[in-house]
């Protein structure tokens, strides 16, 4: 059978029976000159087909899908802009407050304190704006800021105080003492024995660690509990030595406990806690040495109580007014018997 | 035939002049034809259209940066294969791993010149239709643009099968002298 360009545009279309297809294939393959005249009738067809294809197309739905888009992007794009402009003006701003403002604040802050001080006779207890706890001797001075704001938690203290510490990584608790010494922790339970009359400071561990360290002689040590430090005030020459954490820290509960203690030792606590002046008239009696403990007892009581175990006797003077209207302390004078 | 230039101007005015007009012109132009040839690719249209949506919607928001080297024909003829070749090549990675049968990506050879706009096919394939005689052009439409059977049309004609075929014949003789131009370029799979 013969094959026109018709019955190739047949073929094309799929308007063929499957017999004339398998003939029409089969002669495909046998006549060349069949091939080339199909060869270009398929383009026709394919050239038509394409644009019948794309005449197909939804251009005008596309355009519109493609359009919201691009103006959802400006919209997105401007509000961009808007934030980076925003950021641009802001940030330098925000780093002056962080980096130049706020340590400003900070440091004037920082000279907002507060004193307090223990009467003598007296144990004040007091809780740090960070949680910790701080137990005051008689006649000493501690001084802390109304906030912590700084990297370190900073406290003077004058006297002798017993601290528990709210533990807090982030924040050093430093404890500065007359003659610059420095005691600091993170969360621990100690015992600061530094009044500026003292020719020797204390610091006792009772939990934790701590480290003390003295600017005036460079050294530092650490404590582990149970030990403590002696520092000469003057010359801040330091030495670590176990401690009896319990007699140390009986002030705090209100007793007195003396371990092989000099009498020159005793008399400057019952001078403290009983707000006197004890004079000792003769200076061998200072090396006296004692051991005692006294929880409730009263000056008088205590002064008995010495009497009966040494060959001392001692006088109590009464308070003078004088001429600004106030009054001396009661004086005690011991002298051997 | 070809309007590269008249494309090429309308690109600049789009991303010199922010003209979303000129660029609306493009899309018309060109969304049709590259669908198209996407669909010829990854062999389906739906996943077509979102190409050439994608790419159309990504050079208007790098309109600033594209530089034109030939023609805007061949910069979106070629974003649209490349495209489509990513398409393919995540398939063939997807289907390796679910069935491990790996399926074999044949892209289309045809050249960014031979893609021809929605537009210029119209003319191409209309001036040649004009050069039919008139029943025979009539014979012709009917069969390829309406999708009517030869018996269909002689029965429309009121002539019989055989005068209709001899009309095809004609049609399609004339044509390929016509369109010789065009035709080599054509790539055909079967």
């Amino acid at each position: 059978m013969e094959y026109n360009e018709s019955s190739i545009f047949s073929y094309l279309q799929d308007n063929l029976s499957a017999d004339e297809k398998r003939d029409f294939e089969l002669q495909l393959q046998r006549s060349p000159e069949l091939r080339k005249k199909f060869d270009e009738i398929a383009r026709i067809y394919t050239l038509s087909e394409n644009l019948i294809r794309q005449r197909e197309v939804n251009t005008q739905a596309a355009w519109d899908q493609l359009y919201r888009r691009i103006k959802r992007s400006k919209t997105m794009q401007s509000i961009w802009n808007f934030t980076r402009t925003a950021a641009a003006i802001l940030l330098p701003l925000f780093l002056i407050y962080q980096y130049f403002l706020l340590p400003e604040i900070n440091r004037n802050k920082i000279q907002q304190t507060i004193t307090i001080t223990s009467a003598p006779g007296t144990v004040t207890k007091t809780v740090l704006p960070d949680g910790s706890e701080v137990w005051l001797n008689a006649q000493s001075t501690l001084t802390y800021p109304v906030h912590f704001t700084q990297k370190t938690r900073t406290v003077k203290l004058n006297g002798e105080a017993y601290f528990k510490v709210t533990s807090d990584k982030e924040h050093r608790f430093e404890v500065m003492t007359p003659h610059q010494i420095i005691v600091s922790a993170y969360g621990t339970e100690f015992n600061v024995n530094a009044y500026t009359s003292a020719n020797r400071y204390e610091v006792t561990l009772a939990k934790g660690h701590v480290e003390v360290s003295s600017d005036v002689s460079k050294s530092q040590e650490t404590l582990i509990s149970g030990e403590k430090a002696i520092i000469e005030a003057v010359s801040g020459n330091m030495q670590v030595a176990s401690a009896d954490t319990y007699a140390e820290t009986a002030w705090k509960d209100g007793k007195m406990v003396f371990r092989r203690e000099k009498f020159e030792t005793i008399t400057e606590k019952l001078s403290r806690k009983f707000g006197v002046n004890i004079q000792m008239e003769d200076e061998k009696l200072r090396e006296y040495i004692f051991t005692a403990t006294f929880t409730d007892e009263s000056l008088e009581e205590i002064l008995y109580l010495l009497t009966r175990s040494t060959p001392i006797s001692y006088t109590i003077s009464n308070p003078q007014q004088l001429n600004d209207s106030t009054y001396t302390k009661r004086t005690i004078k011991i002298t051997t018997k | 035939m070809k309007e590269d230039l008249r494309y090429d101007r309308l690109f600049s005015k789009a991303a010199l002049l922010d003209s979303e007009e000129a660029f609306k012109e493009l899309f018309f132009e060109f969304f049709p034809t590259l669908c198209v040839y996407a669909s010829n690719i990854v062999g389906d249209n739906e996943t077509a259209r979102d190409i050439v949506q994608e790419v159309f919607f990504n050079i208007w928001k790098n309109r600033k940066k594209i530089e034109l080297e030939s023609s805007f024909r061949n910069f979106i003829v070629t974003a649209v294969r490349n495209q489509c070749t990513d398409i393919l090549r995540k398939r063939t990675v997807i289907d390796r791993f679910a069935t491990r049968s790996p399926s074999t990506v044949e892209t289309s050879e045809q050249s960014p010149e031979e893609i021809y706009t929605i537009n210029e096919l119209e003319q191409i394939i209309g001036k040649a239709i004009q050069k039919l005689p008139p029943n025979i052009r009539e014979a012709f439409e009917m069969n390829r643009f309406k999708g009517m059977t030869y018996n269909e049309i002689a029965q429309q004609m009121s002539l019989s099968p055989k005068t209709i075929e001899a009309y095809i014949s004609k049609a399609l003789s004339i044509l390929r002298v016509e369109l010789k131009d065009y035709l080599p370029l054509f790539f055909l799979i079967f």
